[in-house]
């Protein structure tokens, strides 16, 4: 059942905006994390870097100060000793060895902090000195670096050891971390906020136009999305559904147009055979009376099946069911055919008729029924067109893989303003249903439908007062 | 005398065949379903069964493949407002022996149900004769009178439809399509033209009439 298939719902698949808003929050969290982890550690390199600096040129003073040897030994010992006290934030200590790699000096806590072993051997006097991270013992992180140096008078290799206390460090890059933090998710809120917002205004006309799309229904059909400066994607959608219903309300024109014309068509004859009934039945008449009534009527009712016939026709063909039985056609013959037939009307209203075709050997792939009835119609009208004394001319060919058939006279023609109206359906040039000059107002219609099954053309030229010519084009089927 | 089965659930269309098919000396039987119409058919013997297709109970295909099963071959001419080419096609390849699309002209249906009729055992004659109308079919020669008729092919033609069923009414439509092949809605005035040629040769030299005008119906040829 597929009621059963509706019920299983398919999972509902999140909005547009809110898909926009999800991805356009999670692009920029993502590049905010991508940034807080390059500027931490740019930053933490360049705190390292600052505090080599700040170690090197420690140990470049003490250097300096071991090379002069004992004058300079307060100077050294204040260096080392001291320093810290007022440089107590700074946090540097420092240690002197000596050739034996004894202790010669040190800041104060370092011995506690710091063993002498913890410290990287230096790799040489030429080697670059570079800072090591290393966690003492005392569970405090520090930065340190040693360099061996002359000893004094430049005797001996004496090395020179440097720490710099990290907790301040670590500290500055907490606080710099909490800040990305707070950074990044106020980016991130931030995007969802103003990507909802964007989304929702990006997507309002979106919004606009099924709001005016759910207002059509099949009365207001003319109702277009009229909304200035849309975005270009939403204005091609627009058009096209604007293009849609324009087709769908002409299509739903045409329909009702032709259900109009079908009550009138019908009710013409029928009124006219209910009236005569009705009158019939009045009062008594003669046999011979009642026999005028019925043939009468009979007139009526084979008028009525005819059109009923050929507006089914043209229905099915509209629709492309009509079937169509394809055969050689040998098109001089059937123009002769058709023509055997009009012949003594034609010649009865002194019409003067030219046939032709060529040798004869102009075959054509079609179904011959029908493309009798087309020429048939054509030369039915070109007859009650025409006035006496008047041609009508028939001619085929075979030109660009085409087979033309046309059907000129020198008739009453077409006036401009009906031509591209004569292929209608039930379209009159005159607008009162004329026995012997319109009849149904269906012919042209019926070549119409044979044409398009045919996938042919029909071409009409007119000049009032002076004729029309009316062409089939026709595809040659045995190419393709 | 021909018996005749129509099978029709709409009362007026019944009635109105029965009452037509009478007047032109068929013995009719009338039923409502298919159920009955396959009853009646097994137990008295028919020239032909009018089916209408649409019926209640038992539709006319079903009767028709029930009839061609049990070996019945009466045959069988169907009434349908069924008119597309493809029931057609299903009427005739289920055994039916015509197809009529409703709305049909009666005279039209007279002339199919004769067709059928006639087919089989009857040879057509080859020389026709109505009055002191002499029409030789396979020399196409015409004389009335003692005298020769020069009749173009196509009048010919139009000439002998008329004869070989004389006294049966041709409506302008058949005319068009025995003759000219003009199988569609054409321009039936054209007929009457073709006719008025045909009389100025056949009749008018002649005094009396034989190809006669039957009012709202069509032409026929006799002697009146």
């Amino acid at each position: 059942m597929p009621t059963h298939r509706l019920l299983v719902l398919p999972h509902r698949p999140l909005s547009v905006a809110g898909r926009l808003m999800a991805w356009h929050a999670c692009a920029t969290f993502a590049l905010a994390i991508a940034v807080s982890l390059i500027l931490y550690e740019g930053l933490s390199r360049e705190l390292r870097q600052a505090t080599d600096g700040l170690l090197l040129e420690r140990i470049e003073v003490l250097r300096a100060l071991v090379r002069e040897g004992p004058s300079a030994q307060r100077d050294l010992e204040w260096e080392v000793e001291s320093e810290w006290e007022w440089l107590e934030h700074h946090q540097i200590f420092l240690r002197i060895l000596d050739d034996r790699r004894n202790v010669v000096l040190e800041t104060g806590e370092l011995a506690s902090l710091l063993p002498v072993g913890l410290f990287p051997m230096s790799a040489g006097p030429a080697a670059p000195l570079r800072g090591l991270r290393i966690d003492s013992p005392s569970g405090r992180d520090f930065q340190v670096m040693a360099a061996e140096v002359p000893g004094p008078g430049g005797e001996g290799r004496w090395v020179i050891q440097a720490a710099f206390d990290l907790a301040n460090e670590g500290n500055v890059l907490r606080d710099f971390k909490l800040l990305l933090a707070l950074v990044v998710g106020a980016a991130a809120l931030a995007s969802m906020v103003l990507g909802f917002r964007i989304t929702r205004s990006g997507l309002r006309p979106l919004a606009e136009i099924v709001d005016t799309t759910r207002r059509i229904r099949s009365s207001t059909l003319s109702e277009r999305i009229r909304l200035p400066n849309l975005p270009p994607e939403l204005a091609s959608l627009a058009d096209n559904f604007n293009d849609m219903l324009s087709r769908l309300e002409e299509s739903f024109d045409r329909l009702s147009r032709f259900s109009a014309d079908i009550a009138h068509e019908l009710r013409t004859p029928l009124n006219n055979l209910r009236g005569e009934a009705e009158v019939a039945l009045g009062r008594p008449r003669t046999p011979e009376e009642y026999r005028d009534i019925l043939v009468s009527s009979l007139e009526e009712y084979a008028d009525l099946s005819r059109t009923i016939d050929r507006l089914l026709f043209i229905a099915q063909a509209e629709r492309s069911t009509a079937p169509i039985h394809v055969e050689r056609v040998n098109v001089c013959a059937e123009l002769r055919g058709v023509v055997d037939f009009y012949e003594p009307a034609l010649a009865e209203k002194r019409l003067d008729l030219q046939v032709s075709c060529g040798d004869g050997s102009l075959w054509l792939e079609a179904d011959r029924e029908l493309f009798r009835r087309a020429l048939g119609n054509l030369v039915a009208n070109a007859l009650a067109f025409t006035q006496g004394g008047g041609s009508i001319a028939l001619d085929a060919e075979q030109r660009n893989g085409t087979v033309r058939v046309q059907v000129r006279d020198t008739g009453i023609g077409i006036a401009p303003e009906h031509l591209p109206h004569v292929l209608d359906r039930f379209y009159r040039v005159e607008q009162t249903r004329t026995k012997h000059s319109g009849g149904t107002g269906l012919g042209l219609s019926i070549v119409k439908a044979v044409m398009d099954l045919h996938g042919g053309s029909v071409q009409i030229a007119s000049q009032p007062g002076s004729g029309t010519c009316v062409t089939l084009v026709f595809p040659n089927l045995t190419k393709s | 005398m021909f018996k005749l089965l129509v099978v029709e659930d709409e009362e007026k269309t019944a009635a109105y065949l029965k009452k037509g098919l009478s007047e032109n000396d068929f013995v009719v039987d009338t039923c409502r379903d298919g159920t009955e119409a396959l009853y009646l058919a097994g137990e008295s013997a028919y020239s032909l069964v009018i089916l209408d297709v649409l019926l209640p109970g038992r539709d006319g295909w079903s009767v028709v493949s029930e009839l061609r099963r049990a070996g019945n071959q009466v045959p069988v001419l169907f009434l349908s407002a069924l008119g597309s080419v493809a029931d057609r096609v299903k009427g005739l390849g289920l055994g039916a022996d015509d197809y009529l699309i409703k709305p049909f002209s009666f005279a039209e249906l007279l002339a199919r149900i004769r067709s059928i009729l006639r087919r089989g055992p009857a040879r057509q004659a080859e020389v026709i004769r109505i009055s002191d109308l002499e029409i030789d079919l396979p020399r196409f020669k015409t004389r009335r009178a003692g005298q020769r008729i020069d009749l173009t092919p196509k009048e010919f033609q139009l000439l002998a439809l008329l004869a070989r069923q004389p006294g049966e009414v041709l409506s302008r439509t058949i005319i068009a399509e025995r003759v000219w092949d003009m199988n569609f809605d054409s321009d039936t005035n054209v007929v009457d033209v073709h006719i008025r040629r045909l009389r100025s040769k056949v009749d008018d030299p002649f005094g009396t009439r034989l190809i006669q005008t039957v009012r709202g119906l069509g032409y026929v040829l006799e002697e009146r």
